[in-house]
């Protein structure tokens, strides 16, 4: 319950209609099926919800949850447990009405955003001037500055438009304590152009690979840089999804290529990246697609039992797609002359999609992000992932790790069978590295399913230790973060550390930041969790 | 069906915020792309279509009760179904429009509901309609227009006139104009004068439905002593009502129903009616809800898992009345339309719907002057619109805040290009 | 300190490095206190002693030690001359020399990356890499004895802004100790797993997000002048070797004109090695003589852009000519004449240059034999007026305009820019060294006042920089507080004072 008193502190602070603490509006704060390893679907019901306008209303929220050591956490969008409270007692603040574009530099190629912006309102403006923005796999739906600031980031397009983490220039950020800090440039007074500096940058405590979700303080604005769009301003196609029609830009393709192995796609895709080329460079199983569309038909008995089909997904298993958007012929022609030369010397077949139709569809849902991401038929997408490396560990891991687990979700009902589909594949920049992760669609509202899923978490999080990568929630969950702080030289301590002292009151959600929790092996067979048990030994001890 | 039974529906909820905006294919800048009024102006999560569906599962898992507060968020919302058709470009295992109707009922069976809500039902009970308008005054609309009387004689149309254009003065002009286009256009029809009731809609949305049930009904004996093969109306909230709520109730009405811009197009295109006059204009057209999205008739109920419902079963809001609208205003000669950037099945309301106009007016209007901006933007000189609320909530947002911009409902820009002016003139029509 | 002589504090570090590994010789200390580069008064301190540790292990345990025994650490990579005064010990200390750790520990070709310990030179980078179709991407005429490690952790620009996607850039993985003596590696490599295990996994050490988790240590690293702890190796990212190249020079009287025509060609991605000097500065790095020097400097455009187009593994001639031809039409579009040469120089003989760290001596002692650099942060647009305010302040303090080096290094892929001045002197002329120092100091104030942003300030500039931003110092301090609670490492320097 919020003590009355401070009930009224956020009225009169923010105005009667900006704060609630209606228990069935809480209560819509408190859904959140995706990104769970929670087999509840419900989170902890925050104890209010507080709608704030600017930053000075967000400095009178987290002043005022001091005061009386309450805690709070912010959101943009909200999709996915970690927007929530992690725990009970808590003050969600719902950034909604800090909506606002603030600028963007042409020259300098930037843009500056409050939190709820969303990333396909940014895209639309940004698109009049001829830039993009970066799209998370999310899609359009989600916020750029809270991608940017507080957690993951990356996406089919990062080979253009690299990830959120290193996207971000300028930033505004209420501390836990109600203390404004403005990073780099912009604490001189300087303006967005730079968020490092003087000296060390502090961009290094606000997030790293994964970030603090809420766990210190609160981003108000940030600036995230833009890159260049080829195409027309006017970009509106027509069609929602599937239907979608609209000729792509001049100097522009939809490619895919299928290749025979994952050794021929890793080589083959990763010297095409080498020369950075691809405006989108990612690959995506076939059984994903298809359950994204035709959930029902995945649960078709005789279509699962068809093996002739599950045969054909398998040839398709290995394919890649490139999104070109050239800035002239020739750029075109090159780019096509070194995927051609690749795909072909590593024995693939390379398609013109839209030749087949799909072009069009597929290149503007991936462009303006709409395509893909939160938003899926049946139940919710749920993905697992490790590290990102370069793209030949992430084969190693897909084919030979990830992908018999997801098999075995599917064989055992917990998830839909998608033939069974692979997940996706993503360059950053030139190739630096690749993100792979697996996609598991399951229904949320059955207990099987939910629970299978933890299980699975299990399962994969052995798999991405025994491959030596990090567990992409590793930043999130805490009992993530516990099990592999002694195998990364305790990087949970120095987040600990960090967070105490910037949140000498502890007053920022500390679920996602601080928590300790074990992780909890007890799905796993005796002789599985014995392997577990060796193999967390080994890496803890190969740390020391 | 009660709430509880929508529980696994409302669970399906992925909370994705997809019911906030518009379909990311067609969001064309940030100020105009947000879709669903209710959480645009209030912003709490819960007064979106997906947030109420969280409430809604609260409520029926007991977690939470259905206070005052809880039935207020229910009530401020138009049920444009704005919230239903973007999530539906994914997801299709549950029907929004549905449920936030069900959740209306429940309220209603717990003793929650608005005092101007009960107000429009008791109008309705004494006199027949929502306004509170007297019975015997129904019919004046038509006065002098040589319509035929269905209580007495049959007629091959029924024109139903609808609550708002029955009384609110205002409109007349495009009701009368209606007529008269039609009778140009060659049709025999007829109209129901003081025995006109209302459609029931409206209080089927309150959460009424049991005195909805009866109004259909009626509605179904008038459109049986008419003898009419077709049924036309003005009134959008009428169009959808008959499309999707009666088949629904099992009252599927035993003629074609239109609205009248399909009655006006088809008479275009058949060269029964001729767009002869210049209207020099810049125009920008709003769809309105009832005419658009949630005019898609009824697809019968699915048992079972609704993954597995075909697609012919699945509204999606791709279906309603875009294009006849589009059409007449193409034929018109000189006009030009420039369209807002939210239209079709993705159209934001003009505010009126769902009580909201009766309940929350300032909400009413805050969602319509959203709108007048939204058309201002276009540069176009006009707005035009095909439904009495609509007109009637864009008449008012104009009023109190000084906007330039001018409001046509369709028919009235047809008449002039058909070149049949004011009251009885002659027409010229072909 | 005080309580533990230098003699007992040496026995320990023996025990730790082995004898031949420290050095007390004052000839050896001058290298890192006589540094060319402006330091706080009253000056540097007199090294007690400098080690020369071969691992990390090793490193760890110096840090260790220094937290027990209260000592001060100077961690130094490059070799002399030290330029930025960052080496130079504003406390009693002891310099940790790291540049006999100097192995490129592994190289990769496909995946373009090298892990270097901290001694590892540009030049022995650079051999090394060629053997691979690989590139370093270079600052602007490193000294050949400097760090490449160093250089990236001083967040140096390098030339190619087309690879400068973030400033971490091209750094990836690091292993650091901390001030504590606590070891972390970042990135992918901080596992789980060893190195080694990772290696059979095919990781390649190549994550540049800084992490493990929700901190990224190599930011807090970055430009910290060793106050934070130690760096003992880092992955790198490499580029291909080119197979054909088309530099070419753009000399402009109008810098406006010069930049807008960078900002386009940058937005697209176009052109690898890509800078701008104005005429003395690109007379300096010509000529050798000083003669030569002033005389080549007149012949020049007020301002010149250099770039270079590449091909690299496939079909580079191609890639090269769709490059130039659509060069051509940007260059069209805001009236700028690409050329081949210019006075004095082909543009294949800039790239020689530039491909390379700098001849002996370093360039920036050519013309005089001093210098004082004064370098900051800006956007381009705003980079003519910062010229125009140096130059202003130069005269006015006696110092020829047309004697300051500008050179402008677009990061960022063009979304900002390194502005740097340098200002030459004879050492020997007591008149002119203070003369350069006073408008040094002048033009730091000056610059600062008009929005210039020392990012990675040294010496004087950390005060004028930091007295800019209260908070960040605040932060920071805390920061620092947690890495090196103890204040052993490298007292002083940036804001770190009252540690
Ligand atoms: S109602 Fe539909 S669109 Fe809205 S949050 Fe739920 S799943 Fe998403
Ligand atoms: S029906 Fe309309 S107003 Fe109501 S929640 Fe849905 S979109 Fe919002």
């Amino acid at each position: 319950m919020l003590p009355e008193e401070a009930y009224k502190e956020l009225q009169d602070a923010l105005g009667p209609e900006n704060i609630s603490d209606e228990p069935a509006l809480l209560d819509a704060y408190a859904w959140q099926p995706a990104f769970s390893i929670n087999p509840d679907v419900w989170t902890p019901r925050p104890i209010a919800v507080a709608l704030p306008g600017s930053t000075e209303d967000v400095v009178a929220i987290v002043r005022i949850c001091n005061k009386h050591g309450l805690k709070y956490k912010a959101m943009c969008l909200g999709w996915g447990a970690h927007a929530a409270p992690g725990c009970e007692g808590v003050v969600q603040i719902d950034l909604r009405r800090m909506d606002r574009i603030l600028e963007i530099d042409e020259k300098n190629m930037y843009v500056v955003v409050e939190p709820f912006a969303v990333a396909g309102q940014i895209n639309a403006e940004a698109k009049k001037l001829g830039f993009s923005t970066h799209m998370i796999s999310a899609g359009a739906s989600h916020s750029p500055l809270a991608s940017s600031t507080s957690g993951w980031g990356c996406c089919w397009d990062g080979v253009s438009m690299s990830w959120s983490s290193r996207n971000v220039m300028g930033v505004e950020w209420v501390l836990p304590t109600g203390d404004v800090l403005r990073l780099g440039s912009l604490d001189s007074g300087l303006g967005w152009f730079s968020g490092d500096g003087p000296g060390p940058s502090l961009r290094g405590i606000m997030r790293g690979r994964g970030g603090a979700f809420g766990g210190l303080g609160v981003f108000t604005r940030c600036a995230l840089k833009l890159y260049h769009w080829p195409g027309p301003t006017e970009n509106v196609p027509d069609g929602l999804l599937w239907d979608t029609h609209k000729e792509l830009p001049e100097n522009s393709r939809a490619y895919i290529a299928l290749f025979g192995d994952e050794r021929a796609l890793a080589d083959a895709t990763q010297e095409v990246a080498n020369e950075g080329i691809g405006y989108h460079s990612f690959g995506v199983g076939l059984g994903n697609f298809l359950s994204g569309i035709w959930p029902h038909l995945m649960r078709n008995e005789a279509f699962r039992k068809a093996e002739w089909l599950r045969k054909i997904v398998d040839v398709m298993q290995f394919n890649w797609m490139w999104l070109l958007c050239a800035n002239s012929p020739g750029e075109l022609e090159f780019q096509e002359m070194v995927i051609r030369k690749e795909v072909a010397e590593h024995g693939g077949v390379l398609i013109d999609m839209e030749q087949i139709g799909l072009g069009q569809p597929l290149f503007w849902g991936w462009v303006l992000g709409s395509f893909m991401g939160v938003a899926t038929r049946c139940g919710v997408i749920g993905t697992m992932w490790g590290q990102d490396e370069v793209q030949h560990a992430m084969m190693e891991e897909r084919v030979h790790g990830g992908e018999p687990i997801k098999a075995s979700g599917v064989e055992r009902g917990f998830v839909e069978n998608d033939l069974p589909g692979s997940g996706f594949h993503f360059f950053l920049e030139e190739g630096i590295v690749s993100h792979y992760e697996e996609v598991l669609w399951y229904d949320h509202r059955d207990r099987k399913a939910t629970q299978g899923v933890r299980d699975m978490v299990a399962e994969y999080t052995m798999m991405n230790i025994d491959y030596c990568m990090e567990s992409g929630f590793v930043a999130g969950e805490p009992e993530l973060r516990t099990l592999y702080g002694p195998m990364e030289h305790n990087f949970h301590e120095w987040q600990k550390k960090i967070k105490g002292v910037l949140d000498p009151g502890d007053s920022s959600d500390p679920t996602l930041y601080s928590t300790e929790q074990e992780f909890d092996l007890s799905s796993l067979s005796p002789a599985e969790q014995a392997r577990a048990r060796r193999l967390i030994e080994e890496k803890r001890s190969g740390n020391r | 069906m009660a709430l509880s039974d929508y529980a696994r529906d409302m669970a399906g909820c992925s909370r994705n915020s997809y019911c906030k905006f518009v379909p990311w294919n067609k969001a064309k800048s940030w100020r105009f792309s947000n879709l669903c009024p209710s959480i645009t102006r209030f912003n709490f999560h819960a007064y979106s279509g997906g947030g109420r569906l969280n409430m809604g599962l609260s409520l029926v898992q007991g977690r939470s009760e259905l206070t005052d507060g809880v039935a207020e968020i229910i009530y401020r919302c138009q049920l444009c179904g704005a919230c239903d058709m973007a999530c539906k470009v994914f997801k299709d295992d549950f029907d929004i429009t549905d449920i936030l109707l069900e959740m209306r009922t429940h309220c209603v069976e717990q003793g929650q509901f608005n005092p101007e809500h009960m107000f429009m039902l008791d109008n309705l009970k004494k006199e027949g309609n929502v306004l509170g308008e007297p019975k015997a005054e129904r019919g004046d609309w038509a006065e002098g227009l040589g319509l035929k009387d269905i209580n007495t004689e049959k007629a091959d149309v029924l024109f139903h006139a609808g609550c708002r254009y029955a009384y609110d003065k205002d409109l007349w002009g495009v009701v009368r104009g209606a007529v008269r286009l039609m009778q140009a256009a060659g049709a025999d029809v007829g109209t129901a004068g003081n025995a006109e009731a209302c459609c029931g809609g409206r209080i089927y949305e309150l959460g009424f439905r049991g005195e909805a049930m009866n109004y259909a009904d009626d509605m179904l004996s008038r459109i049986d002593a008419s003898g009419a093969s077709t049924l036309v109306t003005c009134c959008s909230d009428g169009y959808a009502h008959l499309r999707y709520l009666y088949p629904r109730m099992g009252k599927t009405p035993p003629v074609e129903v239109l609205h009248i811009t399909e009655f006006l197009s088809r008479k275009i295109a058949e060269g029964r009616l001729r767009m002869r006059n210049e209207v020099p204009m810049v125009v920008t057209y709003h769809d309105p809800c009832h005419l658009g999205r949630m005019s898609e008739s009824y697809r019968g109920e699915w048992e079972g898992d609704k993954l597995d419902r075909p697609m012919a079963m699945k509204r999606t809001g791709k279906q309603g009345c875009y294009e006849p609208p589009r059409e007449i205003l193409g034929s018109i000669p000189g006009l030009r339309l420039v369209e807002m950037e939210r239209i079709r099945e993705y159209a934001w309301c003009c505010g009126a719907g769902g009580g909201v106009l009766e309940a929350y007016p300032d909400f009413s209007s805050w969602t319509a002057m959203e709108r007048l901006e939204e058309a201002q933007s276009t540069g176009a000189e006009a707005l035009v619109t095909a439904c009495p609320w609509c007109e009637r909530s864009f008449k008012d947002a104009l009023s109190t805040n000084g906007t330039r911009l001018e409001l046509y409902d369709l028919t009235e820009l047809v008449l002039q290009a058909a070149g049949i002016q004011g009251e009885g003139g002659d027409s010229d029509a072909a | 300190m005080a309580t533990t002589a230098i003699s007992d504090i040496r026995k320990d570090l023996e025990d730790i490095v082995g004898q031949a590994a420290i050095s007390d010789d004052p000839e050896a200390f001058g290298s890192y206190t006589n540094c060319l580069g402006p330091v706080k008064p009253p000056g540097p301190e007199r090294p007690l002693l400098v080690v020369r540790p071969a691992d990390t292990a090793q490193v760890q345990s110096l840090v260790r030690l220094a937290n027990e025994l209260g000592l001060n650490l100077i961690p130094a990579s490059s070799g002399a001359p030290h330029v930025h005064g960052g080496t130079a010990p504003y406390a009693e200390g002891v310099i940790v020399d790291l540049s006999s750790m100097n192995r490129i520990v592994r190289m990769n070709r496909l995946h373009k990356v090298a892990i270097i310990e901290p001694g590892v030179t540009f030049g022995q980078l650079k051999e090394e890499a060629a053997r691979q179709d690989l590139r370093p991407l270079m600052p602007l005429l490193p000294r050949a004895t400097k760090s490449v490690l160093a250089s990236y952790l001083e967040r140096e620009p390098i030339t190619f802004p087309r690879f400068h996607w973030d400033m971490t850039d091209p750094l990836l993985c690091t292993e650091l100790v901390f001030g504590t003596g606590d070891l972390m590696r970042t990135g992918s490599a901080a596992g789980p797993g060893t190195l080694e295990q990772q290696w059979e996994r095919e990781i390649q050490q190549k994550n540049p997000t800084g992490g493990p988790g929700a901190v990224n240590f190599v930011q807090l690293f970055q430009a910290s002048q060793g106050t934070m702890g130690i760096a003992t190796w880092a992955s790198i990212k490499l580029e291909m070797l080119p197979k054909v190249r088309r530099p070419r020079f753009v000399p402009e009287a109008d810098l406006d004109r010069l930049i807008d025509f960078s900002y386009r060609m940058l937005r697209l991605k176009l052109g690898d090695e890509f800078l701008i000097l104005n005429r003395f500065a690109l007379a300096n790095l010509l000529a050798e003589d000083p003669a030569e020097i002033k005389a080549l400097a007149e012949k020049q455009a007020p301002y010149t852009l250099f770039y270079c187009v590449a091909g690299y593994q496939h079909f580079p001639e191609k890639r090269v000519e769709f490059q130039e031809h659509d060069i051509a039409g940007v260059a069209q579009h805001y009236a700028v004449l690409p050329r081949d040469e210019v006075p004095g120089a082909s543009a294949v003989r800039m790239l020689e240059i530039l491909d390379n760290p700098s001849p002996e001596p370093y360039w920036k002692l050519r013309f005089k034999g001093g210098f004082r650099e004064i370098s900051f942060i800006t956007t381009m647009d705003r980079a003519p007026s910062f010229i125009a305010l140096m130059e202003e302040t130069a005269s006015s303090l006696g110092y020829a305009a047309d004697e300051v080096a500008a050179y402008l290094q677009p990061m960022m892929q063009g979304r900002n820019c390194h502005v740097e001045f340098n200002l030459f002197y004879d050492p020997a002329d007591e008149g002119e060294a203070q003369r350069a120092g006073k408008v040094f100091d002048a033009a730091g104030v000056a610059l600062s006042d008009a929005g210039a942003f020392f990012s990675r300030p040294y010496g004087p500039l950390s005060d004028i920089a930091y007295a800019g931003c209260p908070d960040t110092v605040a932060t920071l301090r805390k920061v620092k507080q947690l890495f090196d609670p103890n204040g052993v490492m490298n007292r002083g320097k940036l804001c770190f004072e009252e540690v």
